[in-house]
């Protein structure tokens, strides 16, 4: 396993990631909150166990850090502790988390990083090659450049101006055409670009890519994995067995919802509100086992050395997800 | 399950929900189980309704079973005993239905994707035990066995899209033969695959070289400056699996798919690779010839004609049924023209999807609803029916039922497309309903044959084993595997009997009892072991090439291309 393959999906978490410590006097009366480190040889199964028991509204939050596999054994242990499972612990969800599969728009010209990299003509949206790791990657590779503003009057323009004239430079010469989108574009801009790319289809093959943001994180792989799990990828709650759409977890926690918390994620800035409401937080700190998937969809492997069923963290979750009656 | 109403549509008849799963390693189920005076239809074994036991033990079929064994006893009396079901082409597992699965119910559109879980679950309601995946690049082999990991009641194996494969490409366009057939076997290999997918070959390609090229009018057009044709393709594919001796034949979705006039490239194609073996994917869909309007015209007869000279030579029914559907294809030039015509004029209510993946085969998704007043859509129905109908009866075994799901409807619609072709009735009211274009001009409403139990056997159990090379299943004889499925005698309503099967057994676990699930079970994953088939292959050679191509041209590692070693050692290998 080389590092290059997983620099190309930012945010994922370092072997030596650990929670930061989470402030000790947010409870009174529930366990006490608990760090575990992928470093350590176990985890505390037991206070999970109990807390579990014992709590009335439990919720998984935060799971974009994980892999594939251990969100699928999130999605077992929601089920069973019928409790909610929030993938996203930032709020509001980051729009690009699910720009590249918004099925609001009419038209998707999805791209890949494959099919970026043999381009003629990259066409940056709102950013150039210094973003992060991946327009670094992107500018190595490239042969020619366009700037446009992430504005809607600008691709509305370039939507006029060659769908008159398809042949009209700069784009007219060249047959293979990405636009890639910077990841704060917004929605409607992104969706404009999009039926540009599939008005065009007849004269270039034009594909539009979205950038994600520097927490993406293994985002799209939990996404995939939802889907064909629950067919549903957004806040799920279990509470009547079935998976069913909840809300996202700032308004959960403001209209009391959550009574006790599971953290998947490695920053407790992402769940800060969840601190200042005094829910009970247990740690579950990700793990380098399994898979994940890299923006575009493509799967990798997240290391090559250790087996996932002696993973710590698989262990873990066995382990709670047994104990519970 | 509730049974699918009468048109205009069915409605989604499971719940839109994912039901959990636990997860017992797959091993064969130990105990014994005798059936009992069931009614066995076998075709393989020519057994039409003769009454005899049936005994499992440890998940096979056999003859007797050890002294001291106690066997659990299932009364099949008045009940017929079928193998089970076989899905031969069926779109389960990739990332196009993946996408489907996660926008359908945002987008308003019933759940005709269900979930993994969901999906073998419904499967083995409807008794069937083997699914294929029809299409995955090889590249995306691990995200498609992650998810068939999660289907239950099924043997699966997938299929991997080689048709449009830049490197195969560019090995073709170098003259180097030897390389290309070294390349399918290592890309076979790294998926853990089971066969050769060929989606409009080298058409695709040439598409991405010249957006302009979006339908090739003869197999031997290529791109400018590419000397690599669909019939290069073909012949390479064909080479290829004899080569490495490959259960089932490459299996091909041909170009122009559902456009009228397209059984002269169809035929063009077959007479390329005649005296080979090959499979044709969702055959209805070729089966047009024009008519004086230069619309639809049916010409299945032609068709049938060339199987009957050719029996070596299979295909798959793709039937349509009317209702929702989603149509998900790597034939992106068909699916771009698709949105086109019928997604972009709604204005986004049929939201539509499409990948570029470069250097692999892409993807484009759309749902779309099958009705019976459009005229394109109603002679699909009638042609898909006319196939089945007006093949002889030793023609039915180089055919297979399938609905090509999701694109020409879920896979519940195989009780009421059954009940079409055991009940002149049944279908005879539902041409009533159609576009006049599928009275006209196909001969389904003057077609009086109605299928019995047998023949849909075959088509369903036997045919599609045969196909694909499953020597231990289809059938119910010594050795098969354990996979039966039990129908009360509702004969005068098949609808309802195929849609409530009365006992399933899945590697001789029951699974459905008295047409309820009582439980759920995990099958085996089917590849070949294409290394081992033919002793003189170099590994080292197509090794070679694909991970130069990959550093070359594609944005990962060559060591993180297919499957890891660990999935590797839980698939099932298939022997010839």
């Amino acid at each position: 396993m080389t590092t290059t393959d997983l620099q190309l999906i930012p945010g994922l978490a370092s072997p030596n990631d650990s929670v930061d410590a989470l402030d000790p006097t947010n409870t009174t009366d529930a366990p006490p909150t608990t760090n575990a480190s992928s470093n350590s040889p176990s985890i505390d199964t037991k206070a999970f166990v109990t807390a579990l028991t014992n709590c009335r509204a439990p919720a998984i939050v935060g799971l974009t850090d994980w892999s594939i596999e251990h969100v699928g054994m999130a999605i077992d242990l929601a089920r069973k502790i019928r409790g909610k499972l929030i993938p996203y612990a930032l709020n509001p969800t980051p729009s690009n988390t699910t720009a590249n599969q918004d099925w609001r728009r009419p038209v998707s010209m999805q791209d890949s990083l494959d099919q970026v990299a043999n381009c003629e003509l990259i066409i940056w949206v709102g950013c150039d090659g210094n973003r992060n790791s991946i327009t670094q990657w992107i500018v190595a590779r490239q042969l020619r450049a366009a700037f446009v503003k992430p504005d809607l009057d600008s691709v509305l323009n370039y939507r006029r101006t060659f769908g008159n004239q398809p042949d009209a430079e700069p784009l007219g010469q060249y047959t293979r055409i990405a636009v890639v989108l910077d990841a704060s574009v917004e929605s409607h801009v992104a969706s404009q670009w999009h039926h540009f790319a599939a008005e065009r289809q007849n004269n270039a093959r034009i594909a539009v890519l979205t950038l994600p943001d520097d927490h993406a994180a293994n985002t799209r792989g939990m996404h995939e994995i939802m889907a064909w799990r629950l067919g549903a990828t957004g806040p799920t709650d279990f509470a009547d067995g079935s998976p069913k759409p909840c809300a996202d977890l700032h308004t959960l926690l403001d209209i009391g919802a959550i009574d006790f918390m599971v953290f998947a994620g490695c920053c407790s800035d992402h769940i800060s509100h969840a601190i200042t409401r005094n829910i009970p937080i247990l740690t579950l700190p990700p793990s380098r086992i399994g898979h994940v998937m890299r923006f575009d969809g493509i799967m990798l492997p997240f290391s090559t050395t250790g087996h996932l069923d002696n993973d710590p963290l698989t262990v873990a979750l066995t382990k709670i997800t047994g104990e519970l009656s | 399950m509730t049974p699918p109403h009468s048109p205009p549509y069915p409605p989604p008849y499971f719940p839109p929900h994912s039901p959990s799963l636990s997860r017992p390693h797959f091993s064969p189920a130990s105990d014994a189980i005798r059936i009992t005076k069931g009614r066995i239809i076998d075709p393989v074994h020519q057994c039409d309704g003769d009454t005899r036991d049936i005994l499992i033990h440890q998940g096979k079929i056999v003859d007797a079973l050890p002294d001291g064994i106690d066997p659990t006893i299932i009364d099949a009396q008045n009940r017929y005993v079928l193998a089970g079901g076989i899905e031969m082409h069926s779109h389960l597992a990739s990332m196009p239905v993946n996408t489907a699965r996660s926008i359908q119910s945002g987008a308003g559109y019933d759940a005709i994707c269900p979930t993994a879980p969901m999906t073998g679950k419904l499967y083995g309601q409807l008794g069937y035990t083997t699914a294929i995946e029809a299409a995955v690049p090889p590249a995306a082999a691990t995200f498609a066995h992650m998810q068939l990991d999660d289907m239950p009641n099924l043997d699966t194996g997938m299929l991997v899209l080689l048709g449009n494969h830049e490197a195969i490409i560019d090995r073709l366009e170098n003259n180097d033969r030897p390389g290309a057939i070294a390349l399918v076997g290592e890309l076979l290999h790294r998926a853990g695959a089971y066969g050769i997918k060929a989606v409009n070959p080298a058409a695709v390609a040439a598409w991405r070289r010249d957006p302009s090229l979006d339908r090739i009018n003869t197999i031997d057009d290529t791109a400018s400056g590419s000397t690599v044709s669909p019939r290069v393709m073909l012949e390479l594919f064909t080479e290829a699996q004899e080569h490495f001796a490959l259960p089932h034949p490459t299996h091909i979705h041909g170009p122009q798919l559902g456009e009228p006039g397209n059984v002269d490239i169809t035929l063009a194609m077959l007479n390329a690779l005649a005296g080979r073996r090959c499979h044709l994917a969702h055959l209805q869909y070729y089966c047009y010839g024009k008519n004086e309007n230069e619309g639809y015209q049916s010409a299945v007869e032609q068709i049938l004609n060339h199987l009957r000279d050719h029996p070596q030579v299979t295909a798959d029914l793709g039937l349509v049924a009317f209702g929702p559907a989603f149509t998900a294809t790597a034939d992106l030039p068909l699916e771009f023209n698709l949105y086109r015509h019928i997604g972009a004029p709604t204005g986004g209510t049929k939201p539509a999807f499409f990948l570029e993946n470069g250097n692999e085969d892409c993807f484009g998704i759309m749902p779309m609803i099958h009705a019976a007043n459009k005229a394109e859509h109603a002679m699909q129905w009638a042609t898909g029916l006319e196939l089945a109908l007006l093949a002889d009866h030793d023609m039915l075994w180089q055919l297979s039922l399938t609905i090509d799901h999701p694109n020409g409807g879920s896979f519940l619609n195989y009780p009421s497309l059954i009940a079409q072709l055991m009940c002149k009735s049944r279908r005879d009211a539902q041409l009533a309903d159609c576009h006049k274009q599928a009275t006209n001009h196909t001969s389904l409403g003057s077609v009086d044959r109605e299928l019995t139990l047998y023949e849909i056997a075959i088509l369903s159990r036997a045919a599609p084993a045969r196909a694909l090379g499953l020597t231990n299943a289809g059938h119910l004889g010594h050795g098969a595997k354990a996979d039966l499925t039990i129908y009360d005698d509702k004969l005068d309503d098949p609808e309802s009997m195929f849609a409530h099967p009365w006992c399933v057994i899945k590697a001789g676990q029951p699974i459905v009892t008295d047409a309820k699930e009582m439980a759920h079970t995990f099958g085996q994953r089917l590849h070949v072991p294409v290394m081992t088939r033919n002793p003189k292959h170099d590994r080292e050679h197509g090794q070679t090439l694909l991970n130069d191509w990959i550093t070359k041209h594609s944005t990962i590692d060559a060591t993180n291309y297919g499957i890891n070693a660990t999935r590797r050692q839980n698939l099932t290998e298939v022997s010839p």
